[in-house]
């Protein structure tokens, strides 16, 4: 018999060990996937953020909570912006801005907002949004619509909606905002929070804005009507001057993104060893158990490990057995770990909705390959254990099982 | 210093010929036979088959040669229990050294080929015995060591043994039983008796 010949009954015949190595290695290479994964990817949205714009106008919350809501790693705030500020930027030329959301108001209890044409080409993994039909609005007359409000809704691209929404602060209930628009396009966010959501172009929520300042209806700029933040590029000259505009008696604050990245870099590169030393322990524990798990098996066989060193098996014949003893659970411990990640893991728990959202991890990431080729290695190295032991006694002492 | 488990001044053997090792338990029956097979190492003298004193090879060079030229029938007969009768004795024979047939044959001239596809867990432990014989007797080797090999079996199944034995021997081979098993006296013609870890 040959060492694969071996390896092959040895596995097949006693399933129930075979099973239990599995389970035990599997659950090890999951516990230490999770727990480096949920560790990694908090540090790795800090050290990550990144933005061509310098400036980053926002409500005044922390400068760092403005920041990570701001650049895509949160949701941005929603707070108050003085229209007259958006309009100060609008008419200058030589800033170049960005206003990613502005919230309208609601149509049948679904948030409408206008975006520009930034909000659909982001691509920061936690709101980013795939179109799943159709096509991204070409001009103010058509929006898109999120998949879970299509459904409920009841329409498809190239269906006509007409929206109505009632404006806050209007003092006659009977006022409504009417606008005819084609649905163009459905999209699905990898966080389901804005799949509810019907999409203006900002165009079109400028009319809105136009439309109520007309009727007379005061602009407060709170809760969903609200302009979330601004992004600015700025030559460094225009740099105080926008910072100036902004505070002559504003309730928004100016965050200077390249400045606050860098201090923000310099707060997680401590938490980044902290959590380093973490995932060091969390390995460690799980190489233990993968190579209990793999001892364990092989004390079982050690009798018959002795008895084909007397019958002649050479050294290379019974590594060839235990090597594939011990990868092949292991290989399929990675599997069944990688199988249960990919069932589970790219979902998460929205604690405000208590529903199942996408996880905004990108999977697999490299660390996550490393991670189960390092369990592999860990199997090859456990299995040089049982034939140290083997080969420091002499065969008659092999054979008693010792 | 404790007692020498065994102590024998001269043994020496001709290719071809045959021996009948007896004693009672714990004489040193399996102790000998071991010594023989190159798996223990004396304290003292040396052991020398076809000219090459075992001591003076390496255990890669003992492995080879068990591998080649020695076939062991164990007194605790060291079947694998999860593997089947035939796939015990392909097990005698490392690599890809025995055919299915020769396998087959072997099991056919002990009287187990029936039991060819059961779990050798599931076989008696006479059945066992004459497993561990046929998987010495398929692979035919120039040096058969048996250690109590009808040690369980009646006396039609022990005569079976001990002829499938001598056949696989053939005229060239050397064959040594140890047993305390007085049916098979008559086939050898040379005794050796050993007690208290001498030979008598």
């Amino acid at each position: 018999m040959t060492g694969f010949q071996l390896a092959k009954v040895s596995l097949l015949r006693r399933p129930f060990p075979t099973i239990l190595a599995v389970i035990c290695i599997g659950s090890a290479c999951l516990a230490a996937d999770f727990l480096v994964s949920v560790v990694r990817s908090q540090t790795s949205v800090l050290q990550h953020l990144d933005s061509d714009y310098d400036l980053l106008i926002g409500p005044k919350s922390s400068g760092t909570e403005l920041l990570i809501g701001g650049l895509g790693a949160g949701n941005p705030i929603e707070e108050s912006i003085p229209f007259a500020l958006v309009r100060f930027l609008d008419r200058r030329a030589d800033l170049s801005h960005r206003i990613p959301i502005y919230s309208v108001g609601q149509f049948h209890d679904l948030p409408v907002v206008g975006t520009d044409s930034n909000y659909w080409e982001r691509s920061d993994g936690f709101m980013t949004p795939t179109l799943v039909a159709g096509d991204l609005p070409s001009s103010s007359k058509e929006m898109v619509i999120g998949k879970d409000a299509a459904l409920r809704l009841n329409l498809a691209p190239g269906d006509p909606l007409n929206i109505e929404v009632v404006p806050q602060g209007a003092s006659d209930s009977g006022t409504l905002w009417f606008a005819d628009f084609e649905i163009s396009g459905i999209v699905q966010h990898s966080n389901g929070i804005r799949d509810n959501t019907l999409f203006l172009a900002i165009e079109a929520a400028w009319e809105y804005y136009r439309w109520k300042v007309e009727q007379g209806i005061e602009v407060e700029h709170k809760d969903l009507e609200a302009v979330s933040y601004i992004l600015v590029s700025a030559v460094a000259s225009e740099l105080e001057f926008v910072e100036s505009k902004v505070h002559e008696g504003s309730t928004v604050q100016v965050v200077r993104i390249p400045e606050e990245l860098a201090f923000l870099k310099t707060l997680t590169t401590g938490a980044n060893r902290v959590s380093n030393l973490f995932c060091v322990i969390v390995l460690l524990l799980a190489s233990l158990t993968v190579t209990v798990s793999i001892n364990a098996r092989f004390d079982s066989i050690k009798q018959e490990l002795g008895v084909l060193r007397a019958l002649g098996y050479t050294r290379g014949e019974l590594t060839t057995w235990l090597t594939l003893e011990s990868f092949i659970p292991t290989l399929l411990a990675v599997i069944l770990a990688i199988s249960l990640e990919l069932l589970f893991l790219p979902r998460f728990m929205d604690p405000s909705t208590t529903q199942w959202i996408p996880s905004p991890r990108h999977w697999p990431e490299i660390w996550n390959v490393l991670l189960w080729i390092f369990f592999l290695s860990i199997s090859f190295i456990a299995s040089g254990v049982p034939l140290y032991r083997l080969y420091r006694n002499d065969i008659g002492t092999a054979m008693e099982g010792v | 210093m404790d007692r020498p488990i065994l102590r024998i001044d001269n043994l020496t053997l001709d290719s071809g010929s045959h021996l009948l090792i007896r004693g009672p338990s714990g004489a040193g029956k399996t102790t000998l036979l071991h010594l023989l097979a190159g798996l223990l190492e004396p304290q003292s003298g040396k052991v020398e088959i076809g000219g090459v004193a075992l001591q003076a090879q390496t255990e890669n060079e003992k492995c080879a040669w068990r591998r080649n030229r020695v076939g062991l029938v164990f007194q605790k007969l060291n079947l694998l229990g999860h593997l089947t009768a035939l796939e015990n004795v392909l097990l005698g024979s490392p690599g890809k050294g025995l055919t299915l047939e020769a396998a087959h044959a072997a099991l056919t001239q002990l009287g187990v080929d029936r039991l060819s596809d059961k779990l050798a867990y599931k076989l008696s432990l006479g059945e066992q015995q004459r497993v561990a014989v046929a998987r010495v007797v398929a692979r035919k080797p120039p040096l058969i060591l048996a250690d109590e090999p009808t040690s369980s079996l009646d006396e039609s199944n022990a005569e079976l043994v001990i002829e499938s034995l001598f056949d696989a021997k053939g005229s060239e081979g050397t064959l040594i039983v140890a047993t305390h098993d007085d049916r098979v006296s008559s086939r050898f013609n040379e005794v050796w008796r050993l007690a208290n870890g001498e030979l008598q």
